[in-house]
């Protein structure tokens, strides 16, 4: 019941035909379709028909980030429960988008657009009758799903509270900066965050990340992102904070991706980490490194 | 071969040469040069901007989110987004 996993995001690019190469073939997503300036794209794993929405405009960021619940009718039990919150809902149509059905739309105190959804064309995996372990003609990095994303604001506290009292979110981490609150890890599923939220400017993303499966498929993407001359901007290294190792680099607009791998297990019960000034910026962002650099701490889009 | 230019730093005291083809900050990152800071190399972000003093240039597609118009009529540029169609004078301006 309630929400499952992050499902998917929608995000600007300035470049529709680059970006879509990029996507593709550095990447290594498949692109399922293209209609009305969108263009749709699934991680090869994914039962569902896309994790990514591009869209063309005049600057890069977050459209909007869509949350899976487990059945269509808990869609009215959240509306119900985020209108007592205090939040305004909308409705999105059947069809708005290619291939999903509808969803109920809200904004975060941090300034994001957020929407829940249950119902979505799901054309699978193509692995599910006496399988391989993975396709043959995968390309490129080629996660097999969308794993995070992290999204910055001023009310870290008011986003975090809604997402764990309303969604029913969990926290595996939190960031606490001279006794304010700074950044929240949060989960529905059993890994380290399926959304972060951390002070910064509003409405604006820092990063979406895709998994990977060890450290060796984490340092191969590397050597392909540097074999295409993508802009990197950290790693591979490994994060204090949720154990991953990491690699982040920017899509042709300036949006940063990230692919993820590792980190622990939480369940719902789990008893939150905590960093302070003490040792975040030393061991919690770059755990081997020891500092972060000025472009991952300032550049949001 | 398509023209090279000399691109001068006003304030680090620093030259380097970039080809008609080529942007700022990528030609300068090759050339081993650190003086304009490389962001996303997209045009998105913000991280390279500098401001052109002096010489001629073509500037290709910016988020307007990091470079307005207003900012652009004042000589403000992203670097990875640069070309130069003669001798330029740059400022970082920090």
């Amino acid at each position: 019941m309630g929400v499952m996993r992050l499902g998917r995001v929608e995000v600007r690019v300035t470049d529709f035909k680059q970006s879509i190469d990029y996507y593709s073939n550095v990447m290594g997503l498949q692109l399922m379709a293209q209609e009305n300036g969108r263009a749709y794209f699934k991680a090869w794993d994914e039962d569902d028909h896309h994790s990514l929405i591009l869209v063309e405009a005049d600057h890069p960021g977050l459209v909007h980030v869509g949350f899976k619940v487990r059945r269509e009718e808990e869609l009215d039990r959240f509306e119900k429960a985020l209108e007592e919150y205090g939040v305004r809902v909308g409705r999105v149509s059947k069809g708005e988008r290619l291939a999903e059905g509808q969803a109920i739309r809200f904004t975060l105190p941090t300034g994001q657009v957020m929407e829940l959804y249950h119902e979505i064309e799901r054309p699978g995996n193509g692995l599910k009758l006496n399988p391989d372990p993975y396709p043959a003609n995968l390309k490129g990095i080629a996660p097999p799903h969308l794993d995070h994303l992290l999204i910055s604001g001023d009310d870290v506290k008011g986003t975090t509270d809604l997402l764990m009292n309303v969604l029913d979110f969990h926290m595996s981490e939190q960031v606490i900066l001279q006794e304010e609150l700074t950044a929240t890890f949060l989960f529905r599923t059993n890994t380290t965050h399926d959304i972060a939220v951390i002070k910064g400017p509003d409405a604006k993303l820092h990063h979406f990340a895709f998994a990977l499966n060890s450290w060796d498929d984490v340092l191969r993407a590397g050597d392909w992102l540097a074999r295409n001359n993508i802009a990197h901007d950290e790693g591979p290294t490994r994060h204090g904070v949720t154990r991953g190792l990491t690699i982040y680099f920017f899509d042709p607009s300036g949006n940063r991706n990230e692919v993820f791998s590792g980190g622990y297990a939480p369940g719902p019960d789990f008893i939150p980490v905590t960093w302070t000034e003490e040792r975040f910026f030393t061991r919690g962002i770059f755990y081997h490194r020891g500092e972060s650099n000025e472009r991952f701490s300032t550049v949001f889009t | 071969m398509k023209p090279r230019y000399r691109v001068m730093v006003s304030d680090q005291q620093t030259e380097y040469t970039c080809r008609q083809d080529e942007n700022l900050l990528s030609e300068a990152l090759n050339q081993g040069i650190r003086a304009i800071k490389r962001g996303c190399l997209g045009g998105g972000c913000g991280f390279c901007k500098v401001r052109v003093e002096s010489g001629r240039y073509e500037l290709g597609k910016c988020s307007v989110k990091v470079l307005t118009p207003e900012e652009k009529e004042r000589g403000y540029v992203l670097a990875c987004r640069t070309k130069p169609l003669s001798d330029l004078m740059i400022r970082i301006e920090k």
